[in-house]
């Protein structure tokens, strides 16, 4: 595998993560949020 | 080959839209416990999910837990049978293609699970080890509106990427190699591509913290309408056939993949109206394609299907590329290969049937 194809396998799975990160943090910040917002 | 300046900005412009479709179903529980003045969280209860489900899915938990362990793998292969007897596949299951539809459907099998559970079971506890089912207060309705758009969004994101950003596009090139549709094809996709599905690791992520109930019957319910879109059987057909069925059509073509919508994304042309492999892009909701105007609707099928610029590459090369390097001269996956065959253009709006 040619350095090119590392090149290409490394920024395909940073896209990956980031494609995994963005969701999981609004949802998960969002469902950590409703205890605070909703104060009974 | 760059990314085209127009696809960037729509791409901005549709992940921005994405950060409100993902706020959703948080927005609806906010006001769901609003209004009712419930706090699950402050009285936690096992198992809430299974308590605050339908009566009727404890009936169904266990059908839905055989499709998910060997009833989806036996589904595909009956319909893959009936396909063939059919004829379906018109003389182009060739050696090269049967043996590139076979390793994508078993190694999968046997190479993913094993990826998924040292992922569920050792990383997330050794990186969140506080977090486990944290969220199990969250109501059956509100994990099932979460976990449908966050596994199936999440797809449509992974699945355009691959389309519209050209360094990309090899890792997701074999699934739409193949000549025609059906279940021989349905699995058939590069591994790389495969192990690094980014919903895999989301909806497992969102199990661990809580979630796996609803999960059970989203993810079961999105293989079995996305296996049947890949099918050379249009189930779709009658909807648009008989007038009375046409309003049922126009809401079920627009919120989940068909044959016709799917088909038309594994098109080898978009020269006839019909085809539109530059968008279509929507697993189990077509709603996403609605939305970001990424959508053609016609009703119609293509009469061919795959790339134009396919050399049938060596299994091992479609199946593990860039691993593994075709030797076929100006193949894609070859080492001195282009990037992309065809250029990548914008995607047309939206069309109505």
């Amino acid at each position: 595998m040619a350095t090119q194809d590392v090149k290409i396998l490394a920024k395909k799975i940073g896209v990956s993560i980031l494609v995994y990160a963005i969701p999981l943090a609004i949802l998960g910040g969002g469902l950590s949020l409703i205890k605070l917002l909703i104060i009974k | 080959m760059a990314l085209d300046q127009s696809a960037a900005k729509k791409i901005t412009r549709d992940a921005l839209i994405s950060v409100i479709l993902y706020a959703l179903p948080v927005i609806a529980l906010v006001v769901w416990f609003t209004y009712t003045g419930e706090t699950p969280w402050k009285n936690p209860v096992k198992d809430y999910a299974h308590v605050s489900a339908p009566a009727f899915l404890t009936f169904l938990e266990p059908v839905f837990k055989n499709l998910k362990s060997w009833g989806f793998i036996a589904l595909a292969l009956g319909l893959g049978v009936l396909e063939f007897a059919l004829g379906l596949y018109d003389n182009k299951w060739t050696p090269t293609e049967r043996k590139i539809d076979i390793v994508c459907f078993l190694a999968p099998k046997f190479l993913v699970p094993p990826v998924v559970a040292y992922f569920s079971l050792t990383l997330l506890p050794t990186l969140l080890p506080s977090y486990a089912n944290v969220f199990s207060w969250v109501p059956f309705w509100g994990g099932f509106f979460l976990i449908a758009v966050a596994d199936d969004l999440t797809q449509y994101w992974y699945h355009r990427l691959h389309h519209q950003i050209p360094f990309m596009w090899r890792f997701h090139r074999t699934h739409h190699s193949a000549p025609y549709m059906g279940m021989a094809m349905a699995s058939r996709q590069n591994f790389i591509y495969t192990i690094f599905f980014s919903q895999t690791y989301l909806t497992a992520t969102l199990i661990y913290l809580g979630l796996g109930y609803p999960a059970l019957f989203v993810t079961a319910i999105k293989s079995l309408i996305t296996m049947t879109a890949h099918s050379s059987i249009a189930w779709d057909k009658p909807f648009y056939k008989y007038r009375i069925l046409h309003p049922i059509a126009w809401v079920l073509e627009r919120l989940i993949s068909t044959p016709a919508t799917h088909h038309a994304h594994h098109a080898d042309s978009a020269d006839d109206g019909i085809g539109n492999y530059k968008g279509n892009f929507g697993n189990m909701f077509f709603l996403w394609d609605v939305i970001f105007g990424t959508g053609l609707i016609t009703r119609q099928y293509p009469t061919s299907y795959g790339i134009k610029f396919y050399k049938e590459e060596e299994w091992y090369a479609q199946f593990l590329w860039p691993l593994f390097k075709s030797k076929k001269e100006g193949s894609e996956l070859s080492a001195d290969g282009p990037e992309v065959g065809d250029e990548v253009e914008a995607t047309p709006e939206l069309i109505n049937a």
